[in-house]
Order: structure tokens, then C-alpha cells, then sequence
């Protein structure tokens, strides 16, 4: 039987971290994959991600109502970093029925995500594109996103 | 000689592609470049723990996670700025397709966030003067670069779509807030007012509406407190640019009264 009070959880699938379009660039822009917890959030600070993949056009609302009571918009969950569930020294623990994090002591404080990232999607509008993958050195732009 | 890229993690993390080929695990390579050796270390450390050389181990703990670049500082408080309540509540009265602008400009005006001026204003249908005397008044939020250029994230893209939906009169009220020496004031009268004739209209409201004006003005109360406390202590984090952003609009201000 699980000790764990929530649905059982794929522990081979990936997670999800939305963002918005300026905070998934800035991941990418750096020589390094790194996130920085949040300034607030309701399981205290740290990076946050969800098993809700982003598969339609209603995937990021569904992340609104189980991650953000309902009150995060669209223009702050438009793009996606796809992660393991994490390594040895960095990994995910679950808080809710949908959300996991990684557990930081104050915001801004960064968690190198090298080993985490797999790739980063948007949604275009139609559907979720990947934007680029990381090949564990570089990310490695796909689809010719402007 | 090595290159400093030539170096990668294997797709399934159990190993390192070096130099075009690939290998088992996470070895010390000495004629690596340095900045290689600790990425190897490091994925040494992570995905195959006890693995490390006595090298590799020197290595990681000299490591520490970099702080966040004022880039990084910035883009968190354009961040804070989208998950205020009230820019989360102008994007809920944008129509579709001003919504759909927001999250993908490129559709609409061939560029990606941050937009200039000229593209802002294409996108939301302001003016580049309007965009520009907005911002200057600190409605618009926007960060400068180097040369002293306007540059504005999807915040800013909300605020603008709701300040082209405002009539006249009203955006002239915003802009004599904006402009106000004392605006904490002149907001507080106005809210009196506001408020004032809302209890009037509570009595004709059906109860969904009537909760949800509540929930506005609690937002707002809560939007305060944050102002003072989380909003507040971010604040002092906030890179440079900012701040001198916000010189720019004294700067502005003072210029403005000077003229008369």
C-alpha cells in the first residue's frame, strides 16, 4: 500500500513547469539551465512543477485550477519546460495531487536544472510546439520558432 | 586542444559523449577544459552518486549555484508584474483574440516579446506616443536596455489592450493619477467615491455579482499588502535597470512641471 495520500504517480513519466514566454527565455538564455524559486506560492518557496501535460488548448487552464486556485492566466503557463523527475541531488517531491517541487529556503535561491531539463514547448496558438531540446550541453532549437 | 562545448550528457544519463564519442559514465578527464571537468563532476555527483574522483569531489565543492543576473532579476519581476491580481483581472475582461495577441504576438505584429515601442503599439492599437507617455507615467510596465530603449513583456501587452478599451475622460484620469505628486491620495478619494456608489448598486446586484465585486475589492486590498510585504521585499532585489526606469519618470515628472 502507498504511504503517498495522493493518486499513484508514473514515477518514470516527466513533469511539467509552465511559465511564461519571458521566464522560459531567460532559463534558455543562460550558459546554464537554472530556475529560481518563486517570491511566493502556497507550499512555500521553491521551483514548482505538474504531471498535467500539455497536450490542448485547455492544458494550461487545468494547471490554473489544480496548481493556482484558479487564478493564473494563460500569458503566465504559455510555454512549458518538460523535466525528469529529477537525480541524486535534485529531486521533485510531491505536495498536492498535481504538484511537485523542489524545496528552496528563500526566494531566488536557484536550482541548476542541467540534468532535469528534457525540452521547452509553447503553445503557438494551435498547439504545443517544441521550441528547443537540450541535449544535455545546448539547447537545440526545433520547428524554427521565431 | 579540446573545445570547451565538446563535452555532453548521453540522452539516457548514463554517461558522456566526449569528443564525438560516447562514454560509460562520468570520468575525470584531465585534458578537458575546466569549465568540462566540473560539468562532469557535477553530473558525476548527481545521476551517479559515490562515482566521483577525488578530483571530480575537489571540483563540486568549489561549485556554487550563481546567483541570479540582473537579466534574471529582471525577468522575475516582469514575472511579478503578469501575477499581480489586477493585471490577472484586466487579462480576464480582454477579449479572445486580445488574449490570444497577448500569448503569441508574433501572430500579429511578426515579433516575439520584449517588443519596442512601434511593435507594443502595433500590437494593442495605442499610439507610439501613447505607448511612450504611459510607460513614462509607470502604467505601462517595461525595462530599458543598454541604450536606453523601451522594452515591454506580455504585462505590459495586458495593461495596453485595457487602456485602449478606456474612454477619454477615463485615461486621462489614469494619467493625472499617474502623474500625481501624492497618489496614494488622490487613489484613496477616488476609491471613496467608487465605493461609495458600488453599496448603492450592492442592493440591485443578484448575489453572484455582488460577490464578485467583493472579490475585486479584496484583491485590491490584498494587492496592497503585498505592495508592502512580498511585492516589497522583492523590490530591494530589483536590478538597476529598474530603478532607473523609475528615475526616468521623476525624471519625466520634473521635467513636465518645469515646462508648466
Amino acid at each position: 500500500m502507498s504511504a503517498s495520500p495522493w493518486p499513484e504517480s508514473d514515477e518514470d513519466s516527466p513533469l511539467y513547469h509552465y511559465c511564461s514566454e519571458r521566464a522560459a527565455r531567460d532559463v534558455m538564455d543562460d550558459e546554464l539551465p537554472v530556475f529560481y524559486s518563486g517570491p511566493r506560492s502556497n507550499f512555500g518557496w521553491g521551483v514548482y512543477a505538474t504531471d498535467i501535460e500539455p497536450t490542448d488548448g485547455e492544458s494550461w487552464e487545468q494547471v490554473s485550477i489544480d496548481c493556482f486556485g484558479g487564478e493564473a492566466t494563460q500569458a503566465e503557463l504559455s510555454w512549458c519546460f518538460v523535466l525528469h523527475r529529477g537525480d541524486a541531488q535534485e529531486a521533485f517531491v510531491q505536495v498536492n495531487a498535481s504538484e511537485w517541487m523542489i524545496e528552496r529556503l528563500a526566494p531566488n535561491e536557484g536550482v541548476e536544472a542541467d540534468t532535469l531539463v528534457i525540452e521547452v514547448r509553447r503553445w503557438d496558438g494551435q498547439g504545443w510546439e517544441v521550441v528547443a531540446e537540450w541535449d544535455g550541453s545546448e539547447w537545440v532549437p526545433q520547428n524554427d520558432v521565431p | 586542444m579540446v573545445q570547451a562545448s565538446d563535452v555532453k550528457l548521453r540522452r539516457d544519463r548514463r554517461g558522456i559523449v566526449f569528443a564525438g564519442r560516447e562514454v560509460e559514465g562520468f570520468p575525470y578527464v584531465a585534458e578537458m577544459s575546466p569549465g568540462d571537468q566540473l560539468k562532469v563532476a557535477r553530473w558525476a555527483r548527481r545521476l551517479a552518486p559515490g562515482s566521483e574522483t577525488d578530483e571530480q569531489k575537489a571540483l563540486v565543492e568549489g561549485h556554487a549555484v550563481p546567483e541570479p543576473s540582473d537579466k534574471r532579476l529582471e525577468g522575475l519581476y516582469q514575472d511579478q508584474m503578469l501575477r499581480l491580481p489586477q493585471v490577472r483581472s484586466l487579462w480576464r475582461r480582454l477579449g479572445e483574440t486580445e488574449q490570444a495577441a497577448v500569448v503569441n504576438p508574433e501572430n500579429s505584429v511578426g515579433k516575439r516579446y520584449p517588443l519596442n515601442t512601434k511593435k507594443l503599439a502595433q500590437l494593442t492599437g495605442l499610439s507610439e506616443r501613447q505607448v511612450r507617455y504611459w510607460s513614462d507615467l509607470g502604467l505601462l510596465p517595461h525595462w530599458l536596455d543598454d541604450n536606453g530603449y523601451r522594452h515591454f513583456e506580455a504585462a505590459a501587452a495586458i495593461v495596453a489592450f485595457s487602456l485602449v478599451h478606456r474612454s477619454q475622460p477615463e485615461r486621462q484620469f489614469y494619467a493625472e493619477l499617474g502623474a500625481s505628486e501624492r497618489p496614494m491620495d488622490d487613489a484613496q478619494q477616488a476609491l471613496s467615491l467608487v465605493c461609495f456608489r458600488l453599496v448603492d448598486l450592492v442592493g440591485r446586484l443578484d448575489a453572484v455579482e455582488s460577490e464578485e465585486m467583493e472579490d475585486m475589492l479584496r484583491s485590491a486590498a490584498d494587492n496592497l499588502r503585498e505592495a508592502r510585504t512580498d511585492f516589497g521585499s522583492l523590490a530591494a532585489t530589483w536590478p538597476d535597470r529598474y530603478k532607473v526606469v523609475k528615475r526616468s519618470r521623476v525624471g519625466h515628472r520634473r521635467a513636465r512641471a518645469k515646462q508648466g
